[in-house]
């Protein structure tokens, strides 16, 4: 019901968006219709898919290694990452060609592979997490974490930066630009459709939901996940999934300008669903605060998709703002205060005109 | 936005092919004076192509030569000689790099001889286990001209290069650049020069047809995996000068321009009858002055940019940027008249597409 409320809504607005470039605003007649959910011809993101079931068997080995207090290998995750051997290694249960590291932003793959060192490293340790130690955190529930001496959550690091660098990154700033869009889209793929569909099918693919969403919220992963647990406040799924719709029928129908404003409604959407999230992190933090357990967790979720908002190209924060909110927070979690946490979510509720909902996310 | 308006240029350029192809049957011809293709691609052959593998044999075998005497008196003296050898031979490659058609396609030569950045983890890898296969995929980026810049410049590397692991993959590579260089040289004597200048349609698979498509593919190589790319303009601005061309040499900048250059004198065939006298042949336009004085003009902007950086390439990408942004502009410049202007005058189509996979 929601979808179909917002749909002439949103369609609306690109078509204005692209309008108001010009002198005199054309209202446009809509000649093709946007299907309410991802249900176009030949499409095929299965390389995504392969990808986002490495990271998930990547971040279920970490899991269960803490779980029991084992130690992690760096250079299991290492042969993971880059999918040594097609099977990571062995140790994935299937085989593939992609990899995760060759499509992980390139300046920032050595810092993937140094907190593969860094968790390895604190694994061996079997102290008790406090400031100043690295070790494992371990609550009244029997929930175990491992963080590190400032109570960074390594496998958070390692999971987010990797849906950031990876998944986010290549959907915003690799599939969705000129080079992969200004290419084919004449010659039809059996089963991939042209160069131009199989390229932003590829970045729906990293968005990690399926065809039906959002009618169906069934099976959401990594930023699908994230974007459904903000919906309430934000409708994120009506809106991305619908950028993404709109996007792929004007591709079907070669009205480029469509396409254009649905490349920046989608980029606008995930950055949106992305702040909401770290602000929702952000507010657990504070009301957690003499929780070191959680604290610390919570912390890092919202340190670590702070930095993902980098990998979006039209990202609204600056490079300079988003050092100051992270400076706001600082390097170590457990000497933090609920000023300097509340100040930074101030900044970015600011910057992305969300005050008004700032306190419910 | 460049994206809004490529598509629309292509499609124009694909009516343009469509309607001359519909009032004439050679589409290329001149209404005027008849130009022969095949004779341009023969001078092409005589005086750039084939002139140019000889520079690149005559160097590569200096270097051989230079080595053995190295391996025979491992000394300082020695050592510069063989350093300035490899300098001299990877600096004529850069001219070589554009016609990858024919045996050179065959043979893979780019891919061969230099794919960069390289893969310094499986050479070591290699070195140290003293086997692998160096035509396999994993080696793929640990081989050719990048592996003896490494090998030749890396720190304390007179001591390292000393080292009999480190002088067998040497010479490997060296061998392998020296026999592919070979293979590809004696295919184009023993009848591929016929079968080139023989083969003078327009169409997809033409000689015109492949050269056009190689020179833009290695002009785009040029401007992306040597400049865009170390300057951080693909990973949102974020540099990464390690991973400019001949990183451990710190010759990326006399590389670049050798390039530059060789490309340049592919398009206008050097001393002979090239792509510019076809392009003025066909009154090829633009704007008010003929397409090939344009491309010329283009050509030495881009030069101009490159000359005007200091020696080190890598170091103007950390200390002044702006520099080198300036010469990427100009790059983008020239690559929309030989990407686009050039081909839909010429009537050749652009077939190849980056594609790096899913």
């Amino acid at each position: 019901m929601l979808v179909s409320k917002l749909f002439p809504l949103t369609c609306m607005a690109l078509l204005l968006g692209v309008s108001s470039c010009k002198d005199e605003v054309q209202i446009r007649e809509k000649k093709f219709t946007v299907p309410s959910t991802y249900s176009f011809d030949n499409v095929d993101y299965s390389g995504q898919i392969a990808r986002l079931d490495q990271l998930d068997e990547m971040v279920s080995y970490i899991e269960t290694a803490i779980k029991a207090k084992d130690q992690i290998e760096s250079e299991v995750l290492m042969e993971m990452f880059s999918n040594a051997n097609e099977n990571g290694g062995g140790n994935f249960s299937f085989s593939s060609s992609k990899q995760l590291s060759d499509k992980c932003f390139g300046p920032h793959v050595q810092k993937v592979e140094a907190y593969f060192d860094q968790i390895e490293l604190i694994s061996t340790s079997q102290n008790e997490a406090v400031n100043g130690v690295a070790g494992f955190s371990e609550n009244t529930s029997g929930s175990i974490r491992l963080y590190d001496e400032n109570g960074v959550e390594l496998s958070e690091m390692i999971e987010k930066t990797i849906m950031g660098a990876v998944f986010y990154y290549q959907a915003t700033a690799v599939y969705l630009d000129n080079d992969k869009m200004n290419v084919d889209n004449e010659t039809v793929v059996e089963g991939q459709g042209t160069a131009m569909q199989h390229h932003w099918d590829e970045a729906y693919g990293y968005l990690g939901v399926s065809n039906d969403f959002p009618a169906s919220t069934e099976s959401l992963r990594f930023w699908g996940k994230y974007c459904d647990r903000r919906n309430d406040l934000l409708s994120s799924n009506a809106s991305l999934s619908e950028a993404f719709r709109m996007g792929r029928a004007a591709i079907d129908n070669k009205e480029y300008d469509l396409r254009d404003a649905a490349i920046v409604e989608v980029r606008k959407n995930w950055e949106k669903g992305c702040v909401a999230t770290i602000i929702h992190y952000l507010n657990e933090a504070v009301d957690n605060l003499g929780d070191d357990h959680t604290r610390n967790h919570v912390l890092s979720e919202a340190y670590v998709f702070i930095e993902s908002l980098f990998y979006n190209p039209d990202k609204i924060i600056s490079n300079n703002e988003l050092d100051e909110v992270l400076t706001k927070i600082g390097a170590n979690f457990y000497e933090v205060s609920a000023q300097d946490l509340q100040s930074a979510r101030d900044q970015l509720s600011t910057i992305y005109e969300m005050d008004n909902i700032k306190s419910a996310l | 936005m460049s994206i809004k308006a490529i598509p629309f240029a292509i499609i124009a350029a694909v009516f343009m092919q469509a309607s001359i192809g519909c009032k004439d049957n050679n589409p290329g011809e001149p209404v005027g004076a008849p130009f022969a293709r095949e004779d341009m691609l023969k001078e092409m052959a005589e005086n750039v192509i084939m002139p140019s593998y000889s520079k690149l044999l005559s160097d590569v075998q200096q270097l051989e030569a230079d080595f053995e005497m190295f391996k025979s008196s491992p000394n300082q003296q020695e050592f510069i000689a063989v350093r300035t050898s490899f300098i001299a031979a990877y600096v004529s490659w850069q001219s070589c790099s554009p016609f990858e058609v024919g045996p050179a396609a065959e043979e893979s030569l780019r891919l061969m001889l230099n794919t960069f950045t390289l893969d310094t983890s499986q050479l070591k890898a290699n070195m140290e286990s003293g086997s692998y296969d160096l035509f396999s995929a994993q080696n793929s980026d640990a081989k050719g001209f990048p592996a003896l810049d490494f090998l030749l410049f890396r720190n304390d590397s007179l001591e390292q290069f000393t080292q009999e692991k480190a002088l067998l993959y040497f010479e490997q590579n060296l061998d392998l650049i020296s026999e592919k260089l070979n293979t590809v040289i004696s295919k184009w004597n023993d009848g591929y020069d016929q079968e080139f200048a023989s083969n003078s349609g327009t169409s997809v698979g033409s000689s015109l047809g492949l050269m056009v498509n190689e020179l833009n593919f290695d002009f785009e190589l040029l401007k992306n995996a040597k400049v865009a790319i170390p300057l951080g303009l693909k990973t949102l601005g974020v540099a990464q000068p390690e991973l400019v061309e001949a990183v451990y040499s710190d010759k990326s900048k006399e590389l670049l321009l050798a390039n530059l250059i060789g490309i340049k004198n592919l398009f206008i065939g050097a001393e002979g009858q090239g792509i510019d006298d076809y392009l003025d042949n066909l009154d090829a336009k633009y704007g008010n002055e003929n397409l090939s004085q344009a491309i010329i003009n283009r050509f030495d902007n881009c030069e101009t940019k490159i000359s005007a950086l200091n020696s080190s390439l890598k170091s103007e990408i950390e200390n002044n940027p702006s520099a080198v942004e300036a010469l990427h502009t100009e790059l983008q410049n020239l690559v929309v008249l030989l990407k686009t202007d050039m081909p839909s005058q010429l009537g050749v189509q652009i077939t190849y597409q980056d594609n790096d996979g899913d």
